[in-house]
C-alpha cells in the first residue's frame, strides 16, 4: 500500500484500483495576481454601481478554483455572471424591505424577520446547488441533491431547539446542517458522505467556549497589569480620559482576541469536516493545526496597517495554508463519471445564487 | 497550423488526456498523445478573456472542455481570431493600468464618502413626507420609552413650556421623558418629533436657555438630520454590501472602522449646523445667543460630574461604551475628537462667542 506524505506526490495506480495514493491540493494563487483581478474588480464595480460585482466575483472564483491543483489537474468554476446578478438584485430587494418593514412598525419588522427565517433553508439550498453545479474538476461537475423539505430541520428547527435549551442544543444543530450538506454533495454521480459525529462537534464548541474564557482571564491580567504600571508611573493623567487606553489598549487588545477565537473555531471546523469526509472511496484528510490562528490573525494586521492593500496577499495566503493542510486518500479519481449535466446546469441558472453563504469548496 | 500544450476532457468520465490543439483560421482540432482526433465545432467553442496567472479552460461541444497554462500560446489565438479579452482582462494586464485602477478606487471612494453620500442623503430627505416621518420618530420612541421612564414634571410645566417653545417655531411632537441614568438632554427623532428629558428641563436656570436648546433641536429637525442619517447610513450599508462582496470577511471589518469615524464626522457637522440654527433663531426673537452658550456649559458640568461619581462608584478606571446609540449620546463624551458625535463644547462655545462678537 503506498502512503506518501509528500506533497505534490501524485502516485495514482490506475491500474490497481485498490492502490492508495496520496495526492495533496496545490495551490498556485499569487497575491501579485489577485491584487491585479481584485482591484480592476472594485474599479469597476463602483463604475457600474455595484451591478459588475457579479462579474467580479465570477472572476474571483475562477482565479481560485484555476489556481487549485489536485493530483495534476485545476478546478473549475463555471458560473453565469448573469445568475448571480440576479440573485443579488433579489436579495439587496428582500433586505431593503427588511429595512423598511422596520419603519413602519416593531410588528411588521417580526413579521419581516419571521419571513426570512422561514425563507433561509431555502436559499441554503439554492446556494449548496448553485455553488456545487457551478463547480467542476477534471471536466466532471459537483451536484447538490439536498431537498428543500430536508433543509428546514437542520436550519430552522434545530437552531430553533438551540435557542430555547440556551446554546447547548447548537453545536447539535451544527452536525445536521453538516450531515445535510455532506452527506448531499456529489461530484458527478458519486454522492459524498460525512462521517463527523455530534461528539465532534460539540468538542469544537468546548474548545472555543474555553479559548473565550482564557482571552477574557488574559484580557483582565492584562489590564491589571496595564493598571498597576500606570499607577506606579504616576501617569494617571495620560490614560484620564480613557480615549488612550480605550484606542491603545482595548481596541487592539479586543481584536486580537476576536480574530484568534474565530480564526480558532474556523481551523478546528476545517479539520472535523475535511477529516471525515469521503467521495466514493476517496477520504479526505486534513493535517490543519493552530498556525491558521497565526496566518488569520498576521493577516488581519497587515491588511488593517495597510487599509486594506494587503488583502488579496492575504486570501491567497489563507487559502494556500489551508489547500496545504488537506489531502485526499485516492483509491481511484479517474473513474467518477457526469451525471445529467445540462439539467443540473440549469436549475442552477434559473434560480441563482440568492446569498453568498461561503459555503463549499 | 498553431499549436497549444493541454489537457483534454470529455466531461463524462473525471479522466483527462494529455493533448494538443491545433488551430488555424478556419478549424481546430484536438490530438490525444495516444492519437484520437477531436474536431472542434469552432461554433461551439467558448474561449474566456484572460485571467492573470490562471490557466484557460475552452469549452466546447455539448460538454467537453480542453485546458492549457500555455498562456502565449492562447494569446497569439486570441489575437489571431480576434477574441474579445474583456475590459477586465485588458486593465489586468498591464501594470500602468492597474495601478490608475488602483488610484482611480481611491478616489472615487474618498470622494462618495466625502461628498456623494451627504449630497445623495440630504436629496433624499427632502422627499420623506411627514406622516412617515412622524410614524418612524414614533416607533423610535417606542423603542425609547422601554428604558426611559415618564416625566414626572407637572403636566401644567410642561404645557407652559411647550406653548413658549411652539410660540418660536412649531414641531408636532414635544415629548418629556425621565431619562434616569442618561442624564439631561434632548433628542430629535425626526423632522417632527423633538422630546427632553427631565433632568434638563430642571438644569436650566432659565426658560430661555431651554429655549435655545429647543432651537438646537428645531435646527435639527428643520433641516431633516435624522431622515438625513437614515439614508446616509443606507447609502453606506449598500456600498459595504457592493464592496465586501468582493472583499471578504477581514475586509469588513476593516472597512466598518473608518466607517465609524467617519459617521460621527458627519454627525458633528450635523452638531455644528444646528448650533448655527440655534443662534440664528435666538438672534432672530432679539435673544442672546449666550443662553445656548450657558446651557452648554451646565451640561457639560452635569455630565463631567456623573461621570466622576460614577467612577469613583465603581472603583476608577471603568471602560466607556463605545457603541452607543446616537440618540443617546450625552452632550459630552471623553471620547478623542474625532471619534466624538458633537463637536468639543469649547469649539461650540467658540463658534457662538465669535456670532455674539459679529452681532454686537
Amino acid at each position: 500500500m503506498i502512503d506518501s506524505e509528500k506533497p505534490g506526490s501524485s502516485e495514482v495506480e490506475s491500474s490497481e484500483k485498490q492502490q492508495l495514493a496520496t495526492e495533496q491540493f496545490q495551490f498556485h494563487g499569487k497575491g501579485s495576481d489577485y491584487f491585479r483581478i481584485w482591484i480592476v474588480n472594485l474599479l469597476l464595480t463602483i463604475l457600474t454601481l455595484g451591478i459588475y460585482s457579479a462579474w467580479a466575483k465570477v472572476r474571483t472564483k475562477r482565479y481560485f478554483y484555476g489556481n487549485t491543483e489536485l493530483a495534476g489537474d485545476r478546478f473549475e468554476y463555471l458560473a453565469n455572471p448573469v445568475a448571480i446578478l440576479k440573485g443579488r438584485l433579489i436579495a439587496v430587494a428582500a433586505l431593503v424591505a427588511y429595512s423598511l418593514s422596520g419603519l413602519i412598525s416593531f410588528q411588521a419588522s417580526l413579521i419581516a424577520l419571521a419571513l426570512l427565517l422561514l425563507l433561509l433553508p431555502l436559499v441554503v439550498v439554492q446556494s449548496l446547488r448553485f455553488n456545487s453545479s457551478n463547480s467542476a474538476w477534471r471536466g466532471v461537475r459537483f451536484g447538490f441533491d439536498g431537498s428543500f423539505r430536508q433543509a428546514y430541520p437542520p436550519h430552522l428547527f434545530w437552531p430553533l431547539f438551540g435557542v430555547i435549551t440556551l446554546g447547548i442544543g447548537f453545536p447539535f444543530a451544527l452536525y445536521k446542517a453538516n450531515q445535510f450538506q455532506f452527506n448531499n454533495h456529489r461530484f458527478g454521480t458519486t454522492r459524498s458522505t460525512s462521517s463527523a459525529t455530534a461528539r465532534g462537534f460539540y468538542g469544537i464548541t468546548l474548545s472555543v467556549f474555553f479559548a473565550t474564557i482564557l482571552a477574557f482571564i488574559l484580557t483582565i491580567i492584562l489590564f491589571a497589569i496595564v493598571g498597576a504600571v500606570v499607577a506606579i508611573t504616576g501617569a494617571e493623567d495620560l490614560l484620564e480620559s480613557a480615549d488612550l487606553f480605550g484606542l491603545i489598549i482595548f481596541f487592539p487588545t479586543y481584536l486580537i482576541f476576536y480574530v484568534c477565537v474565530v480564526a480558532l473555531y474556523q481551523a478546528l471546523y476545517y479539520k472535523l469536516v475535511f477529516n471525515n469526509l469521503e467521495i466514493g472511496d476517496n477520504r479526505l484528510r486534513s493535517s490543519i493545526t493552530v498556525n491558521y490562528i497565526f496566518v488569520i490573525l498576521t493577516n488581519t494586521i497587515l491588511t488593517i496597517v495597510t487599509l486594506g492593500f494587503f488583502y488579496p496577499w492575504a486570501a491567497v495566503r489563507r487559502v494556500r495554508y489551508l489547500l496545504s493542510n488537506v489531502r485526499v486518500e485516492a483509491r481511484d479519481l479517474d473513474s467518477f463519471t457526469a451525471g445529467e449535466f445540462d439539467h443540473v446546469s440549469a436549475q442552477g441558472d434559473e434560480f441563482g445564487e440568492a446569498f453568498d453563504l461561503g459555503i463549499g469548496f | 497550423m498553431n499549436e497549444v500544450r493541454g489537457s483534454y476532457f470529455d466531461g463524462v468520465q473525471s479522466k483527462g488526456a494529455s493533448a494538443r490543439l491545433h488551430w488555424s483560421a478556419v478549424a481546430a482540432v484536438i490530438v490525444t498523445d495516444s492519437g484520437r482526433r477531436i474536431e472542434i465545432d469552432r461554433a461551439t467553442l467558448k474561449v474566456p478573456g484572460p485571467l492573470p496567472g490562471t490557466p484557460t479552460r475552452m469549452a466546447f461541444g455539448a460538454r467537453e472542455s480542453f485546458v492549457t497554462a500555455d498562456a502565449a500560446g492562447i494569446e497569439e489565438m486570441r489575437l489571431t481570431l480576434a477574441l474579445p479579452s474583456g475590459v477586465a482582462g485588458r486593465l489586468e494586464k498591464q501594470m500602468p493600468t492597474v495601478l490608475a485602477s488602483a488610484a482611480l478606487v481611491i478616489a472615487l471612494l474618498a470622494s462618495f464618502g466625502i461628498w456623494g453620500v451627504p449630497a445623495l442623503a440630504s436629496r433624499l430627505a427632502l422627499t420623506v413626507s411627514e406622516d412617515f416621518s412622524a410614524q418612524m420618530s414614533a416607533a423610535i420612541l417606542d423603542q425609547l420609552d422601554t428604558v426611559l421612564e415618564p416625566s414626572k414634571i407637572a403636566p401644567e410645566r410642561r404645557e407652559e413650556l411647550s406653548r413658549y417653545f411652539n410660540s418660536y417655531g412649531e414641531i408636532g411632537t414635544l415629548e418629556f421623558r425621565d431619562a434616569g441614568i442618561f442624564g439631561a438632554n434632548a433628542v430629535t427623532l425626526g423632522m417632527t418629533t423633538i422630546a427632553f428629558s427631565d433632568d434638563l428641563v430642571e438644569l436650566a436656570e432659565s426658560d430661555e436657555e431651554l429655549l435655545a436648546v429647543y432651537f438646537h433641536e428645531l435646527g435639527h429637525a428643520r433641516l431633516r438630520h435624522v431622515e438625513q442619517n437614515v439614508f446616509r447610513s443606507s447609502a453606506w450599508l449598500v456600498l459595504i454590501t457592493v464592496l465586501t462582496g468582493d472583499i471578504g470577511a477581514v475586509g469588513e471589518l476593516l472597512v466598518s472602522l473608518p466607517l465609524s469615524v467617519g459617521i460621527s464626522a458627519y454627525s458633528r457637522q450635523f452638531e455644528r449646523e444646528a448650533d448655527a440654527y440655534a443662534v440664528d433663531r435666538l438672534i432672530e426673537a432679539d435673544l442672546s445667543p449666550v443662553f445656548l452658550e450657558s446651557i452648554l456649559r451646565k451640561l457639560e458640568s452635569h455630565h463631567r460630574g456623573r461621570r466622576d461619581a460614577e467612577e469613583s462608584a465603581e472603583g476608577g478606571n471603568t471602560e466607556r461604551p463605545l457603541g452607543e446609540n446616537t440618540e443617546n449620546r450625552s452632550i459630552l463624551t471623553s471620547l478623542p475628537d474625532y471619534l466624538e458625535s458633537h463637536p468639543p463644547t469649547s469649539e461650540r462655545i467658540a463658534y457662538i462667542r465669535s456670532r455674539i462678537d459679529r452681532n454686537e
